[in-house]
């Protein structure tokens, strides 16, 4: 009988220490990975709960990660890190890392095939994009696009990958079937956060010293009408270098169902919410410091501003067009996506 | 009221006492501190203790406010820099094991004197006083 009772208890121990370890099997939730820069580390946030549920921490990531994004079906993060030239996928089951690829220069914000075979990498210090295969792990061909390339969007035909330059001023279009450079549309000034319109007419993007955004017809290539962005009846301030107000603006998104595009205002701590296709000025929203990056529920209720600044993440009903939750994250809150997953770590 | 002369003397003195509990400071940042501790308390914002900063390591440290610095220990000589990088104006980070500067918004990269190494920033970095006290490091903004 006690052998029985020792025998029953050493396998719950055991059941027990293996949950630490084991990936839970879940019902599909969707979750919210933000990537915190200078903490090297990213918050994963329950959608639509908006609880901080995990860290993937700095020992797993670390080196300041610029960019997190998504498999299509949740299993992986492509994350890239600034200070050792590199990609990582990291596994959204176990939150372990599962290979990296060096990449040939200081790795910006990165975009997925639609096959997502290739990983396209901007790589700001060297004008290139690389273009990395996620199944071999191998940077299978480098293309100059131009000075400062720190943006990509996918067209959604899936024929065309778009890069932002900041420093040449322009946006680059790469054909995706050949990884060749089609043409380059001269802009204003550097390209900051851009997107494409669902019909892949026009490009809408944020500039350096633009309180506001262009946007570009894509069939003449040339700006046709300039959006300035509400001040909220603040004075815009004098740019400082002591507060990144060379980037004047960072942060612009299409919902995914696409009624709303969502503008970030980082100069003074707003966000704008306008309606689509007629953009119309729907609302600003007040939120933190610095507003760096806007990313959508998938189910368009709500967009999420990472305030860089403040080491916050605003939660913004579309519906109601107000703030509905501020959380804390991690130190300087860049980059983040949304993803559904089925297993995570208990 | 005591002389300058006499000021440095008791500075000296006082530098002196740290340098054997600690073991770590060099000479040449005890003469650079000696006139800031003749002063009557302290001029800066105590951002750590030399004893968790030692040679080859960096830490970064509030200064208050929006105001932070990136403090580092070469060869037993503390030196402090405005973690603000001069590409656009980001606050920057220690990489521990580059013994880098670095910057999280587009990879630029000083080393421990503050120079450029790569990346986009036009120009290096502005450094700051840096004043050893009975073990405490201070960073005098200017």
């Amino acid at each position: 009988m006690s052998s029985s009772i020792a025998r029953i208890a050493s396998f719950l121990a055991m059941a027990a220490g293996a949950r630490l370890v084991a990936p839970t099997a879940l019902a599909a939730q969707e979750y919210l990975y933000v990537g915190n820069s200078l903490g090297g580390d990213i918050s994963v946030i329950s959608i639509p709960a908006h609880k901080v549920v995990r860290t993937i921490p700095e020992s797993v990531v670390g080196n300041h990660p610029d960019d997190v994004i998504a498999s299509r079906n949740g299993d992986v993060l492509y994350i890239s890190r600034l200070d050792v030239n590199d990609v990582i996928a990291v596994s959204t089951a176990t939150e372990q890392m599962l290979w990296r690829v060096e990449v040939p220069g200081v790795p910006n914000h990165l975009t997925l095939s639609p096959d997502e075979q290739f990983l396209y990498v901007p790589i700001y210090d060297k004008g290139l994009l690389a273009v990395v295969d996620t199944k071999t792990h191998q940077v299978v061909t480098t293309l100059d696009v131009g000075k400062g390339p720190h943006g990509t969007q996918l067209g959604p035909t899936g024929k065309h990958l778009y890069i932002g330059n900041m420093e040449s001023n322009d946006v680059a279009v790469v054909e995706v079937g050949t990884h060749r450079l089609e043409k380059r549309i001269p802009l204003p000034e550097g390209v900051r956060p851009f997107l494409i319109s669902r019909d892949e007419k026009y490009l809408y993007a944020q500039l350096s010293k633009l309180h506001g955004f262009v946007i570009v017809d894509l069939t003449s290539d040339s700006v046709v009408r300039t959006v300035a962005l509400p001040t909220g009846g603040k004075k815009l301030p004098e740019a400082t270098l002591g507060m990144s107000h060379y980037v004047m603006n960072h942060g612009l998104g299409l919902s995914p169902d696409g009624k709303y595009l969502v503008a970030n205002g980082s100069l003074i701590g707003l966000t704008a919410i306008y309606s689509m296709p007629d953009l119309q000025l729907l609302g600003s929203v007040p939120v933190g410091r610095e507003p760096n990056w806007v990313t959508f529920s998938r189910d368009s209720k709500y967009a999420y501003v990472s305030n860089r600044r403040d080491n916050t993440l605003s939660v913004i009903s579309l519906l109601e067009r107000k703030e509905v939750a501020r959380l804390k994250v991690g130190e300087f809150p860049q980059r983040m996506t949304t993803t559904v997953i089925a297993r995570r770590p208990n | 009221m005591s002389s300058p002369a006499i000021s440095r003397r008791r500075a000296l003195g006082v530098l002196g006492s740290v340098v054997a509990w600690s073991g770590a400071v060099a000479g040449a940042f005890l003469s650079g501190c000696a006139s800031v501790l003749g002063r009557r308390g302290h001029p800066g914002t105590a951002v750590g203790t030399l004893d968790k900063l030692p040679p080859g390591s960096g830490l970064r440290a509030s200064l208050g406010g929006d105001e932070s610095t990136i403090v580092v220990n070469v060869d037993g000589t503390v030196r402090a820099f405005r973690a603000v990088c001069t590409h656009e104006g980001c606050p920057l980070g220690w990489n521990a094991q580059q013994h880098l500067i670095r910057c999280p918004c587009h990879g630029g990269a000083y080393d421990t004197a503050g120079r450029v190494v790569s990346g986009p920033p036009p120009a290096p970095l502005t450094e700051l006083r840096a004043v050893l006290d009975h073990g405490t490091i201070y960073v005098v903004r200017e």
